[in-house]
């Protein structure tokens, strides 16, 4: 990736300011921006490093010299980020290795594993999910609201804190705009005299209505800080720089539906809509992927929960259409233990915990405040259709297992073991958490017992859990709409479903029409929506308009003569 | 087998003990900031005796440290040895699951081998190479860049001249050489010469130092004394040691040194390196250290073991503590010490050692080091328990050597502290060194001998009497003014035989020296008479 900064991004890289509050629309490149200012600033700190040794050597003195520096960028999506540091790779380009980067609660994860044995957190330390919590006999650990308070009392110890504010010269914060009050506080505790760069954009802010943040006074706060500065990047989008998709989004989070930016784009085919004939839409998705995947485009497909993404998922898997379920990172992390239990019981193990943690899987794969009935009748032993299956499954993982068990054959057993006696729901994720259980069995050593797998697995679930462990990317990925931050494909698919439900908030829908705007400025060639006949008010405007302005054939500007309005 | 072979003709079965693997673990503590990071995951606090602390309640200001793991493991199925470098606070050798240190962490740790390699190398890796690099990696490559293009030039000169340009031309033409190597026919002007591949790195490692020391003009550094090698090492290794907490390795340090160059280079490394890790079998090198930083490896009855002291709080074994310098340190490389109560003993028994040779082996050939308790008025019988603690604490193998003095409840008091402290004890007859010099030998020996002392000053001390009254005359003297080494060359003279109860006492060291200790330690020996006179 060639990057050549203009405007204001040049300010971002150049400026020595203690705290830059970026702000920008989305596809401005904030990321790839922030991404050149940390290897500027890495160049400079090296340079500096270097000139103090070469005086010293010079001077034939013994120094203690400070640490090479490195940069910290936090997010909330590692696989987002992950994503643009990989084709930002020419950017940072040698300073790779010194650009960390991790999820708010992996970051903290890490300074709790690394610090926290010696200083009131005792090993085991395991990461407690919502599901596993919710189940009950949850073993200790510490959940996801634990987390930050841990770090925090950890880095409030002197050596600690010495420790990570010489590790960090600058610290880059992604979606600044969506940390609440406690994310705030910890990215100021990690390394107090760190420059700052923080990310933000406030037509993105979509989790307001769960997370309780408040972007603007977060701005406000930073902005407070000494020496802050703010800068605006150029509007100009870098994902779509025909700027025809920005400027619909644009045009449709400010529900100025009859802007001819909307008609623009739907009649030039890159915002279309699909009306959905199946009773799920999920034909008609899948449909369009695979049309995306032949013209070499990579996909992103959205739907409105985690639970409908994973009933997608499901249906594509059905279908045959390879692709990957993002942020399930509960799901796939709790499928990690529970098959480590069907591994323990094939070997033996009478006392392996199959009930326990099959019913933690199957509540990571739900949502609600309660247990799901199949987890239920999983502890219970009540569903004499589920005792019967859990039978034959035992039976099958016994089979195999004598005194030189066949590994492959167990492998097998256990990736096929969750259609079995779960629900269809979570089948990808069990597959993939099957083939790194896979691996663990291939490269264990079982003359030393059981001991080095249950390790392994257990540490992939609890990096899983913290964000810092993804599954291996897909051109196609399904995931739910509130995790579309920071990530970008050729294609992208909203489907959307008639009974969503999106809070309280009425027509013209302030907060929620963001969700319009982050969904349509994903896509860098084509957006579609798939949609029920009646859509939800939030999004039926803008399915009215691209309805109305289509028309029977797609509108080539060269062809027909029609001037393609300036967008950028 | 231990005990070194079979007793009563009987054969001895080898018992071979193997182990899966041996281990060696170290603490790293006072880390520079940039390693400190590097080590980000695997930090432990350290506790106050200077270990990992692996409670979950550590001091929350206690400094950082890591610990390394090095594994040597032999598969004997296999014939095969694996090492390799671990975290063991991630790691649990028990599951054999390894948290291993990358190549990348251990080249940034600041550790310099002074190895026997030559110094002054610009090769990449080279000690003056990193010196240079440090200094200003700029200048560096500009001038190895204009280095490469004067050879470059020189070379091309060299290429064109008329003498080689034709005798290439005559290989090229030579059964057509020049039309069967490319597409098109090759001519002088085609060849040209590199440096081995023809890159910098190449030039750079074919370049070796050269030096003029003398009219002799420069010659190469091989040509020069090896000193001048290690002492060049050795300052090289002193600026790399500006690195902060840079540790030092040198392994037989000062075996190409004078005495005094050893122990001025091993007080420098020692002062600028962050840690100095030096094995040496030269005193010099030793003398360096603070008493508590040597640490002695011995072999005794084919069993390793290592010997440090600890710090000394107590007066009295401080004043001990001083001999270790002095007298104790230039035995290192000796199994046994022989400690004698003072330095008159050492000269009287070195002398006759010193010309035991070629008819006898000397106490050197027994691993045995004389020493003295003490070096005139520090010493005495009094200080030998003290200077023998010293030499057990450090793995010696100790054989004291006393005057017998008069019965008496402190005298067997005294032995009795001595016994304690050494593994064998010599008790000499009644009387000091000066009449064991003179034991068994006759009056007419001694009286030409102490006819001879007149040469040095002072009365005969004998003056041609024969009773014992004279001989005890003469031993005053001898010890008053220090003549012990001038009555032996004298005697020796005149018997042409060493004297006899000091060849006794030579020949108990040297056979307690190479057999296992006793529950009997004292060897008391007695008077030898003199030989009656030859009647004419």
């Amino acid at each position: 990736m060639t990057y050549e900064p203009r405007g204001t991004q040049y300010d971002v890289i150049t400026s020595s300011a203690p705290v830059i509050v970026v702000r920008g629309g989305a596809g401005t490149g904030k990321t790839t921006t922030a991404v050149a200012a940390a290897r500027a600033y890495l160049e400079m700190a090296d340079r500096h490093l270097l000139e103090t040794r070469r005086l010293a050597a010079i001077a034939d003195q013994r120094t203690r010299l400070a640490a090479p520096q490195r940069v910290l960028f936090l997010s909330f999506s590692r696989t987002a980020v992950t994503q643009i540091i990989d084709r930002a790779g020419s950017i940072i380009g040698p300073y790779g290795p010194r650009l960390e980067v991790a999820t708010f609660d992996g970051f903290a994860w890490r300074i709790v594993t690394s610090f926290g044995p010696y200083h009131g957190y005792p090993p085991p330390l395991s990461v407690l999910s919502v599901a596993n919590a919710r189940v009950p006999g949850a073993p200790p650990g510490l959940t996801y609201d634990e987390l930050l308070p841990a770090a925090m009392k950890l880095l409030a110890l002197p050596r600690i804190a010495e420790h990570y504010n010489g590790r960090y010269g600058m610290i880059i914060c992604d979606e600044f705009q969506d940390t609440d009050v406690e994310e705030w506080a910890f990215l100021r505790t990690i390394a107090p005299s760190a420059r700052l760069i923080l990310l933000g954009d406030l037509h993105q802010c979509i989790y307001d209505g769960f997370k309780h943040v408040d972007p603007n006074s977060r701005i406000s706060d930073a902005l407070a800080l000494p020496g802050a500065i703010e800068i605006e990047l150029p509007p100009a989008s870098f994902r779509d720089p025909t700027g025809v998709l920005p400027a619909a989004a644009e045009a449709a989070r400010e529900r100025r539906f009859d802007d001819p930016a909307i008609a623009y784009a739907a009649k030039a085919g890159r915002l279309s809509i699909t009306r959905t004939t199946s009773a799920t839409g999920y034909a008609e998705v899948i449909d369009l992927a695979r049309n995306a995947r032949l013209q070499g485009h990579t996909v992103s497909i959205f739907t409105h929960t985690n639970a409908a993404t994973t009933e997608l998922s499901d249906a594509m898997r059905q279908a045959g259409l390879n692709h990957e379920q993002v942020g399930l990172t509960e799901a796939y992390g709790e499928a990690l233990p529970a098959q480590l239990a069907l591994i323990q019981y094939a070997l033996g193990d009478d006392a392996a915990p199959i009930r326990r943690a099959l019913a933690v899987y199957i509540t990571a794969n739900h949502r609600g405040k309660y247990l799901p009935a199949l987890a239920e009748q999983l502890l219970s032993g009540t569903n004499p259709q589920l005792e019967h299956a859990l039978s034959g499954l035992c039976q099958d993982l016994r089979a195999g297992a004598g005194s030189a068990p066949d590994l492959a054959d167990l492998s097998g057993v256990i990736a096929g073991a969750y259609r079995r006696v779960g629900t269809f729901r979570g089948q990808e994720t069990w597959t993939q958490a099957a083939e790194r259980t896979r691996n663990a069995l291939r490269g264990a050593n079982l003359d030393h017992g059981m001991a080095g797998i249950e390790a392994q697995l257990l540490r992939l679930r609890d990096e899983s859990l913290v964000g810092g462990l993804s599954p291996r990317r897909h051109s196609i990925q399904a995931m739910n709409l509130h995790q579309t931050k920071g990530r970008e494909a050729d294609t992208t698919i909203l489907l959307l479903r008639p009974d969503e439900w999106y809070g309280y908030e009425q027509d013209p829908y302030p907060n929620g029409s963001r969700l319009l705007y982050v969904v349509m400025t994903r896509a860098r060639q084509r957006a579609h929506l798939v949609v029920p006949s009646a859509a939800h008010p939030l999004w039926q405007p803008l399915v009215d308009a691209c309805d109305s302005s289509r028309t029977g054939t797609r509108l080539h500007p060269q062809r027909t003569g029609v001037a393609e309005p300036e967008f950028t | 087998m231990p005990d070194g072979g079979d007793r009563e003709g009987l054969p001895v079965e080898e018992v071979i003990t193997r182990a899966d693997c041996a281990e060696v673990e170290v603490t790293l503590t006072d880390l520079d900031p940039d390693l400190q990071q590097l080590f980000d995951g695997f930090l432990e606090p350290l506790d106050p005796a200077g270990h990992a602390n692996e409670a979950d309640d550590a001091d929350s200001s206690a400094p950082q440290c890591v610990r390394l793991t090095y594994r040597l493991s032999y598969d004997a199925d296999a014939d095969v040895t694996e090492a390799f470098i671990y975290f063991p606070v991630r790691s649990d050798p028990a599951m054999s699951q390894y948290s291993r240190l990358p190549a990348a962490t251990r080249r940034a740790l600041p550790v310099i081998n002074l190895n026997s390699a030559q110094p002054l190398q610009l090769r990449s890796g080279g000690a003056l190479r990193r010196i240079l690099d440090a200094r200003d990696p700029d200048a560096a490559i500009a001038a190895f860049t204009t280095l490469s293009d004067a050879v470059g030039a020189a070379v091309a000169g060299l290429s064109a001249d008329s003498a080689m340009a034709g005798t290439v031309s005559q290989v090229l033409e030579t059964g057509g050489a020049g039309t069967r190597l490319g597409d098109t026919a090759v001519t002088a002007a085609d060849i040209g010469f590199f440096a081995e591949d023809g890159t910098v790195a190449a030039l750079l490692r074919t370049l070796q130092p050269a030096l003029r020391l003398d009219q002799a003009g420069p010659l190469a550094l091989s040509s020069h004394g090896s000193s001048t090698t290690a002492v060049l090492s050795a300052a090289e290794a002193m600026l790399l040691a500006n690195l902060p907490g840079a540790v030092i390795l040198a392994d037989d340090f000062g075996d190409q040194l004078d005495a005094a160059a050893a122990q001025h280079l091993t007080a420098l490394l020692r002062a600028r390196s962050g840690q100095l890790w030096l094995s040496t079998r030269r005193p010099e090198a030793a003398r360096a250290f603070e008493p508590v930083e040597l640490v002695r490896l011995v072999r005794h009855d084919g069993v390793r073991a290592h010997h440090q002291l600890d710090r000394i709080t107590d007066r009295k074994a401080l004043s001990a503590m001083r001999q270790l310098h002095t007298q104790l340190l230039t035995a290192m490389s000796a199994p046994t010490v022989a400690i004698t109560e003072g330095p008159h003993d050492v000269a009287v028994y070195s002398m006759v050692d010193r010309r035991y040779p070629p008819d006898r082996l000397p106490l050197s050939a027994h691993g045995v080091r004389l020493v003295a308790a003490g070096t005139g008025q520090d010493g005495g019988i009094d200080q030998i328990p003290r200077v023998a603690d010293l030499a057990r604490k450090l793995g010696f193998r100790v054989i004291a050597v006393i005057d017998k003095d008069k019965d008496s409840a402190q005298a067997a008091t005294q032995v009795a502290r001595i016994e304690a402290a050494c593994d064998n004890v010599i008790r000499l007859p009644p009387g000091a060194i000066e009449r064991a010099m003179l034991a068994g030998i006759s009056m007419d020996a001694i009286v030409a001998a102490s006819a001879t002392l007149t040469e040095y000053g002072i009365p005969d001390p004998v003056d041609g009497r024969t009773g014992e009254a004279a001989v005890t005359e003469l031993c005053k003297v001898v010890h008053k003014q220090g003549l012990h080494e001038q009555l032996l060359e004298s005697l020796y003279a005149e018997t042409g035989a060493h004297p006899p109860l000091i060849q006794t006492v030579l020949a108990l060291i040297a056979a307690l020296a190479t057999t296992p200790p006793s529950e009997n330690k004292l060897t008391d020996l007695t008077d030898i008479a003199r030989p009656v006179a030859a009647i004419s």
